[in-house]
């Protein structure tokens, strides 16, 4: 089935195409929601607002872009609110904590992604934790580029930017974490 | 516990420490998982698409507006009565009391 008579069975409702869609991008949707939230449960459950998302808007897309450049898009666009909200909610605790209504919220511990390297976890940990402190168009694109591995070329259709413009976003996403790392504290190996 | 700043070799490392990384895996059965959940999501959808309908919130809007136009017009009404009522009261206890005579401070005429 070539993609479009695939997109018209699923703008027709067609639950076998649903269950296809799901299975084949699963993993990917994931991936990219767990790099950017950087919490497994949390991942879980903003894949699945993407893919409800995709139920109910599917009927609306044209086929402009490519399925999977939309579905990245959609992906991206829900994994940053889902941040977002987490950023205001921890404001808001810290302001309660503040004036003595509550607790100031934990820090999130470092997260390890589960496909990176043992060599490299704790080191990927920093990283990761860096790059919470991006601007949001250097982090999606630090992310697609260096997390899910897709080229520059793919990320500027995702992001519908110049392939210019992904360089230039890269090129200041090291810039800013190399700022970060350079006064990052590394406990004393023993 | 003693620290120290990263240093440009160690940050070089950290920068490709994601190289070589595999795309993680959704965990299993994710699918009848988000079935479950769409179908939950589709009972609560049904019940707001029927409150958001223009029509039901055309035809609530008019039953507030008859409820709140009966409600002031019972309220005016009774309010009305109420001060007829109050005001005979008055009139009556006046004329019990005989307070309408005027006070003999009042009393203009001249004694011997």
């Amino acid at each position: 089935m070539n993609e479009q008579a695939f997109i018209r069975s699923l703008q027709q409702g067609d639950q076998q195409a649903f269950k296809q869609l799901v299975e084949t991008w699963q993993h990917m949707v994931f991936n990219t929601v767990l790099s950017i939230v950087q919490d497994r449960q949390e991942a879980e459950d903003v894949s699945q607002e993407v893919f409800i998302q995709v139920h109910q808007s599917v009927k609306h897309f044209r086929g402009d872009a490519k399925l999977s450049t939309w579905l990245y898009r959609v992906t991206v666009t829900k994994a940053l609110d889902a941040e977002r909200k987490k950023k205001s909610k921890k404001r808001m605790a810290n302001l309660r904590s503040w004036i003595g209504l509550g607790e100031k919220e934990e820090e999130a511990i470092h997260f390890h992604h589960p496909g990176v390297v043992l060599d490299n976890k704790e080191r990927a940990a920093i990283l990761f934790r860096a790059m919470q402190k991006l601007p949001e168009n250097q982090r999606i694109a630090f992310t697609l580029i260096k997390a899910e591995g897709l080229s520059y070329d793919e990320t500027a259709v995702i992001m519908n930017i110049t392939v210019k413009a992904v360089e230039a976003l890269m090129h200041r996403a090291k810039e800013n974490l190399r700022k970060q790392l350079q006064s990052f504290h590394t406990p004393d190996k023993k | 516990m003693k620290q120290k700043f990263s240093s440009p070799k160690e940050i070089e490392q950290i920068l490709q420490s994601l190289d070589g990384i595999r795309s993680a895996e959704m965990p299993s059965f994710f699918y009848t998982r988000l079935q479950t959940k769409l179908d939950n999501g589709s009972a609560a959808n049904s019940f707001w698409k029927i409150i958001t309908q223009p029509t039901v919130s055309l035809v609530t809007l008019s039953l507030l507006l008859i409820v709140n136009v009966v409600a002031v017009r019972s309220y005016l009404k009774s309010s009305e009565q109420g001060q007829s009522k109050q005001n005979s009261g008055i009139e009556n206890f006046v004329q019990e009391y005989d307070l309408s005579s005027t006070s003999i401070y009042n009393d203009k005429t001249e004694r011997p």
